[in-house]
């Protein structure tokens, strides 16, 4: 009996984290903007995608992660900063940022925002650059116009030149 | 012979829309630029052929007009050549949106250039977070030329000679002159504009950077935020808006640039010529003031009653900010749509509404009623109340300060009240159609006066998702609004005598 009773409590006190992080809900920006007053204070799990700069401001940085609804703001410590390396933005598909923090609906510390402040955070997807192709369908008929219409504007020139001087003559 | 006057009429028309289409063409050279140099060649294609075909259309219609240029517009030409040119506007600024990709519709697009020429500032672009630098600059551009308007624009590549023009000038929305002649009038409402754009663009430059953008990437952001913040527009280059820099410097900024914005461009013209004290005196002002203090403090008492604030810093920068970007009828927003109908309560909701729909003063980028007609009609019941209490034998009149001190006329109250009434049937008719389309009451109201006012904030009813019949809806409200009813009904009225005589 006093064997089982060791078991258990081993076994408990090694999985009472998984636990606490178990109880974590793991939320969407709708869930957020949508039960902001019942999430408010609570630690949430978000994942969304990092979107345009990482905003330094002293000892901290924002981060704002899109997980294709809304784009929420997250507070991360300067040492997080290094742990992103791509940032969502035309031709270039951020990090899937997993952040795992406070959910606050109207921040006192930060003028009202309804951010997240990160305890840690990590990527579970790399983001990668996604740069253009070119087009040729695209530039082939741009030159195409451009050349039409600076053909054109030559002539409406011309006419429109030659309909003032006949204007003028008969004057 | 009748048949033939009617089509003399409608070449000088065809000419002067063929002006502002040309000038449209030629503003897409912007973004193409701003492509190539942030090594987006498919969009700088986009760019280049757009602005090749709308240069092409507009040289067209310059070429079959031109003879007839020198003709004199009467009032009801001018304001067809405005609404027409907004529509064809519309269209043609509306094809790089389609062809990058960004939309799902062709109606979408529309959507989305009639909300930045009108300066409304709602959108439905997909994946904005995601969106080229030339797209970008091609909304904020649209917004930046909606504010002073597109025939404004196009008044100033001609010389003083047309003087035949200022129909058109009217037609947009705009009455006041700020010189004898309309050309040279947009020519200082455009260098009024400029001027404020070069400092607008370092100043918050400035403050972007110093919220932690780089310096390239902060130059093209504090340049569209001054664009959109000087025009009352609302755009902003990231899906959170202006809650996407987290950063009171930025909403400072921007506040004051919109409430600047948002002032007469007459009153812009006699401050900057030396009359400082006008703005003290100024009709607009003081209604604006006014008006704006008693909603806001409707609106702290809603927030209050339902603790949605946790202290002062927090009320000032959602609470007031938010006030007074409604009552501009900017539409920059801190806070997520749904917010408002989750958090905010009726009373703030009410007050924002109407805020939305008093909007900025006459003759600025700024849409709703205006402060010069609400000073107007507020002084006309006061009038009114006072002659009740005065022997029938003394005459009274009532004076307003707009630049001069004006002798309120019958005319003058019935112009305003008239429109004014106008705008609340549109805002009716706005939220009757939403209420149709499922939302709620509050949700409609407060949608509708957003289009209604032009002014861009959202509860969360524009979205890609919502009806087809909304979307066009809104656009012909954006429209109506922007162009403050006379334009569109006087073109709706020229095609429906087309029609009967066909």
């Amino acid at each position: 009996m006093k064997k089982f009773i060791v078991i258990w409590m081993t076994a408990v006190m090694l999985l009472w984290p998984i636990g606490i992080h178990a109880e974590t809900a793991k939320v969407s920006s709708d869930d957020l903007i949508e039960h902001s007053k019942e999430l408010d204070g609570q630690t949430v799990i978000y994942t969304g995608e990092a979107v345009g700069t990482i905003l330094k401001r002293d000892g901290y940085a924002w981060v704002n992660l899109n997980d294709g609804s809304n784009a929420i703001g997250i507070v991360i410590s300067s040492e997080m900063v290094d742990s992103i390396h791509h940032m969502g933005r035309y031709g270039q598909i951020g990090d899937q940022v997993e952040v795992v923090g406070t959910f606050h609906r109207a921040c006192a510390e930060h003028g009202g925002d309804m951010d997240i402040h990160a305890d840690t955070i990590r990527v579970v997807k790399d983001g990668a650059s996604a740069p253009e192709k070119l087009n040729t369908d695209y530039l082939i008929w741009s030159v195409i116009l451009a050349i039409g219409a600076v053909s054109f504007a030559f002539i409406v020139y011309r006419k429109t030149s030659m309909m003032y001087m006949q204007k003028r003559t008969n004057i | 012979m009748p048949e033939n006057k009617q089509i003399n009429r409608a070449y000088p028309i065809c000419y002067y829309v063929g002006l502002i289409i040309l000038v449209l063409g030629c503003l897409m050279i912007i973004p193409a630029v701003t492509a190539i140099c942030s090594n987006e060649p498919n969009i700088f294609s986009i760019f280049l052929a757009c602005a090749s075909l709308t240069v092409m259309i507009g040289l067209c219609m310059i070429l079959a007009g031109y003879r007839y240029r020198q003709t004199k517009l009467n009032f009801g030409e001018g304001t067809i050549v405005a609404s027409v040119s907004w529509l064809l506007g519309m269209l043609l600024c509306a094809l790089p949106y389609f062809l990058s990709g960004n939309y799902g519709s062709y109606l979408d697009c529309c959507f989305d250039v009639m909300s930045g020429l009108t300066t409304t500032g709602v959108v439905l672009i997909k994946n904005l977070d995601h969106v080229s630098n030339g797209i970008n600059m091609w909304r904020h551009l649209l917004t930046f030329l909606g504010g002073q308007g597109m025939v404004v624009l196009a008044l100033t590549f001609l010389n003083r000679g047309y003087a035949n023009v200022y129909m058109m000038y009217v037609g947009e929305g705009k009455d006041e002159k700020l010189s004898p002649n309309a050309v040279t009038t947009s020519k200082s409402i455009w260098k009024i504009s400029l001027l404020y754009l070069a400092i607008g663009t370092v100043v918050m430059t400035i403050i972007v950077v110093r919220a932690g953008m780089p310096l390239g990437e902060g130059f093209l952001h504090g340049m569209w935020i001054f664009m959109s913040a000087w025009s009352t527009g609302g755009f902003a280059p990231m899906s959170q808006n202006i809650l996407y820099y987290h950063d009171l410097g930025v909403e400072v900024g921007a506040m004051i640039f919109f409430i600047i914005g948002s002032l007469n461009f007459a009153l812009h013209y006699a401050v900057l010529h030396g009359q400082r004290k006008e703005i003290w005196k100024n009709i607009e002002v003081i209604t604006f003031s006014i008006t704006l203090s008693v909603l806001t403090l409707i609106a702290i008492t809603g927030l209050m009653q339902n603790n949605v604030y946790p202290n002062i810093m927090a009320m000032f920068r959602k609470g007031f900010f938010l006030m007074v970007s409604g009552h501009t009828t900017t539409g920059f927003m801190n806070i997520y749509a749904k917010q408002f109908f989750y958090e905010w309560g009726d009373i703030a909701l009410f007050a924002l509404t109407v805020a939305m729909l008093f909007g900025g003063s006459a003759c600025s980028t700024a849409g709703g009623f205006k402060a010069l007609r609400i000073g107007i009609v507020f002084r006309a019941v006061k009038a009114d109340i006072g002659k009740m209490l005065i022997p029938d034998s003394r005459v009274k009149t009532s004076k307003i300060h707009h630049l001069k001190d004006i002798i309120m006329s019958d005319s003058m109250v019935k112009n305003a009240s008239l429109i004014i009434a106008l705008y609340l049937l549109t805002f009716a008719v706005g939220t009757l159609a939403g209420m149709y389309a499922g939302y709620p009451y509050m949700m409609a109201a407060f949608e509708s006066a957003s289009v209604t006012g032009n002014v861009g904030l959202s509860i969360g009813i524009t979205s890609p998702a919502m009806p087809s019949f909304l979307k066009v809806l809104y656009i012909v409200i954006m429209w109506l609004g922007r162009l403050e009813f006379m334009s569109v009904l006087t073109l709706i009225a020229y095609v429906f005598r087309k029609a009967r005589r066909v």
